[in-house]
């Protein structure tokens, strides 16, 4: 098994770009085992991307948490969006999901390549349970709001083509309008019950260190309201969609998923900025709770 | 062996001609029963669709088999008609080509619609008539169960069958299907009659859909349609009100103005709910006025929209055709082979038996002059006299069969039977 030691992040790069090439070249012209390559090269990465997960996991933190640094919450984030594609395509054969679901996949792998060397969680951190569901819970809202997002892309483009009346002999093939629209949906919906409990795991987690010595992220922080607001955002969303119709029919489902998306890019962007949750933060949390603690001595 | 085949088709015999010559089931079955009182010797079948009649006659022997001449007076005397009267219209067929032509027809090469799968139906039905009253037609078997595999290698080997090209087909399988995922929770609203929107119903049907209702100024035919699809009949006025409902609409009515406009519908678009609905619009002049596709999740597809998608897919079907006519060319070149190899199997085997003859009478009459004893020996000289025997006719029987291959071979066949003295 010393094989599976030597998989790197190209391997399975190069199998969903090679994936991603043959879902491109499907526009183009036929070739009768395509499907077949597509999806193996698919396996293949994620097979590969899953050893190395597994490997990079035990090599940190033993055996527990993958959730070890921001690099590996992008890079299993971007396992399941691929694992995503795969049941996807298998489903749904003809159309060509993989357009736009693998170069997030892709992106995601490129943004855990550039976070590599940002320094990981705090070991103990990442083995609280607390943690796990905090970190878990938004991983999982993460990659299934970005699949929300494609299916509204996709929805888009279809409405679009159909609109214009454009031959359905194009290469060119998507899932069925009402497919899309409902599972923009329930992506939304999903997401957000997931972010609801990224979010109260969050402060369970805030309430826990401000008990002990490690009073680490609270509410102040800006990480913390700005996913509040996209949490709220998220449930208005949910919620007027589900009390009025036309809110969740057609074209207004994709914007409203866009909506969210965008606030969870922005949100993504502060805290990989940040680096929230890894060990730099903790202390430089502790060092403004020491200053904030010496000034209410002082005065 | 001889094939035969006269017959009738759209692309070169008028309707006129070709009703004329149409049978009906039972029809076939009383000209077939003529025809083997008439050629007690000979196989027929009959194939007898809306586009064509073909009349197919097999025989072992060429001359039991009847002309072309007899053929077509068979079929003038069998619809009554004058020989003179459809003549010129009808076309012949002999052996090869006879059995191309039957390959190319249960292939849907030759069909009106090229690639509609029903003309193998029909042609099977037509073989399963023929032998429901005669006890044997091995030629006929031969050729047709070979037409049928022929049109499934066709089928599967190349594309021809795979896109559609009919209006109702194109806007349910194609366009519906890119907006809807199922149709059993979809109300339907047909708007109009005719005959389009019927066959467009048997594919939505098809597809699940239960919820249908139909809008027509005629009640009793809107009833009448309905009833046939299991679905509920409106009075015309009541058009808006089932628009309100309905998630597709197919609308085929003869007005001569759009019925549906933009203004009354966008006073139910807030009814609507912005539900999405799909309208094919199958009526010319159109039913529903153009700007209705501006409203959001309105999906509105006219005739001429659906018409350039059949004729890309027609034309999509027709490239397929070289690739289509290669398995033909080669299952024709392997049938004729198959059936000469046959026209010698006999003769061989006359052979066979008369060297068989010779030898055993030289094995007893040796037996008898040496006094053998010795099964043994016996058996070893009826072996050695087998090995004779097959040397010797093993270069002339290899010959006929490398004549069978390539063709008819009724000159080494003839130059056998003389040779050996063999009557049929």
């Amino acid at each position: 098994m010393d094989f599976l030691s030597k998989i790197t992040v190209t391997c399975f790069a190069a199998s969903y770009l090679v994936a991603l090439l043959c879902e491109i070249s499907r526009l183009f012209f036929r070739l009768p085992v395509r499907w077949a390559i597509m999806f193996g090269f698919g396996v293949a990465g994620l097979f590969a991307q899953g050893v190395y997960i597994v490997l990079q996991t035990k090599m940190k933190l033993g055996d527990h948490s993958p959730l070890a640094s921001w690099s590996a919450w992008c890079l299993l984030a971007s396992f399941l969006l691929v694992a995503s594609y795969l049941w996807l395509t298998y489903r749904h054969p003809k159309a060509q999901t993989g357009l736009f679901i693998l170069p997030l996949g892709l992106a995601l792998i490129g943004i855990a390549e550039l976070m590599r060397e940002t320094p990981q969680f705090k070991e103990s951190s990442a083995r609280s349970i607390w943690n796990s569901v905090h970190g878990g819970s938004l991983l999982l809202a993460t990659v299934i709001m970005f699949l929300g997002f494609v299916m509204g892309l996709m929805y888009l483009f279809q409405s679009a083509r159909l609109k214009q009346r454009l031959k359905t002999a194009t290469r060119f093939k998507l899932p069925s309008l009402e497919w899309l629209q409902n599972s923009t949906e329930r992506a939304l919906v999903l997401s957000t019950v997931l972010m609801g409990f990224g979010v109260i795991s969050g402060f369970v987690l805030a309430a826990i260190h401000s008990n002990g010595a490690q009073k680490s992220v609270g509410v102040g922080d800006p990480i913390v309201w700005s996913s509040m607001v996209m949490f709220a955002w998220c449930l208005g969303v949910t919620l007027v969609g589900r009390a009025y119709k036309p809110v969740r029919s057609g074209r207004k489902m994709a914007y409203l998923a866009f909506s969210c998306f965008f606030f969870l890019l922005l949100e993504l962007a502060l805290v990989l900025s940040a680096g929230h949750g890894n060990e730099q933060d903790l202390q430089s949390a502790k060092r403004i709770d020491g200053i904030r603690s010496a000034q209410e001595v002082r005065s | 062996m001889k094939f035969q085949l006269v017959g009738c088709s759209h692309s070169r015999t008028s309707i006129e001609i070709r009703e004329k010559l149409a049978f009906s089931a039972e029809q076939v079955q009383v000209a077939l029963k003529q025809f083997r009182e008439s050629y007690p010797n000979s196989e027929a079948v009959l194939l007898s669709t809306c586009n064509r009649t073909e009349f197919y006659a097999a025989s072992e022997s060429e001359s039991a088999i009847p002309t072309h001449q007899q053929m077509i007076e068979f079929l003038a005397r069998a619809r009554g008609l004058k020989v003179d009267e459809i003549r010129s219209e009808l076309f012949t067929e002999s052996d090869e080509t006879a059995v191309r032509h039957l390959f190319t027809v249960a292939s849907s090469l030759d069909s009106m619609v090229i690639g509609e799968a029903q003309i193998l139906g029909q042609v099977k039905q037509a073989y399963e008539l023929a032998v429901q009253d005669s006890l044997s037609m091995p030629l006929s078997h031969m050729a047709f169960q070979t037409a049928l595999m022929v049109a499934k290698k066709v089928a599967s080997g190349t594309s021809i069958q795979h896109k559609r090209i009919s209006i109702p087909s194109v806007a349910v399988c194609e366009f519906a299907r890119q907006i809807f995922e199922r149709f059993d929770d979809k109300k339907i609203l047909v708007i109009g009659a005719g005959e389009m929107a019927e066959e467009t119903l048997v594919y939505l049907k098809a597809e699940g859909a239960n919820r249908i209702s139909v809008v027509n100024r005629n009640m009793d035919r809107a009833l009448e349609l309905a009833s046939q699809f299991d679905g509920q009949a409106r009075p015309w006025k009541d058009l808006m009100v089932e628009l309100e409902s309905a998630d597709l609409v197919v609308s085929t009515t003869g007005a001569t103005e759009p019925i549906v406009t933009s203004g009354p519908f966008g006073k139910i678009k807030e009814k609507r709910m912005d539900r999405t609905l799909f309208v094919l619009d199958l009526a010319i002049p159109r039913d529903f006025a153009a700007e209705i596709a501006e409203f959001p999740n309105v999906y509105l597809f006219t005739i001429d929209d659906l018409q350039s998608q059949c004729e890309e897919n027609r034309r999509s079907r027709e490239k397929e055709w070289p690739k289509a006519q290669r398995i033909i060319e080669k299952e024709t070149g392997d049938f004729m082979a198959e059936v000469n190899r046959r026209m010698t199997g006999p003769t061989i085997k006359r052979v066979r038996e008369l060297a068989a003859e010779i030898k055993e009478l030289e094995l007893v009459r040796l037996v008898n002059k040496l006094e053998l004893r010795d099964e043994k020996i016996e058996k070893e000289i009826s072996i050695s006299f087998d090995r004779l025997i097959n040397k010797l006719l093993h270069p002339p029987l290899e010959s006929i069969r490398d004549e069978a291959r390539s063709g008819e071979p009724t000159g080494l066949l003839n130059a056998l039977k003389r040779l050996f003295q063999i009557t049929d």
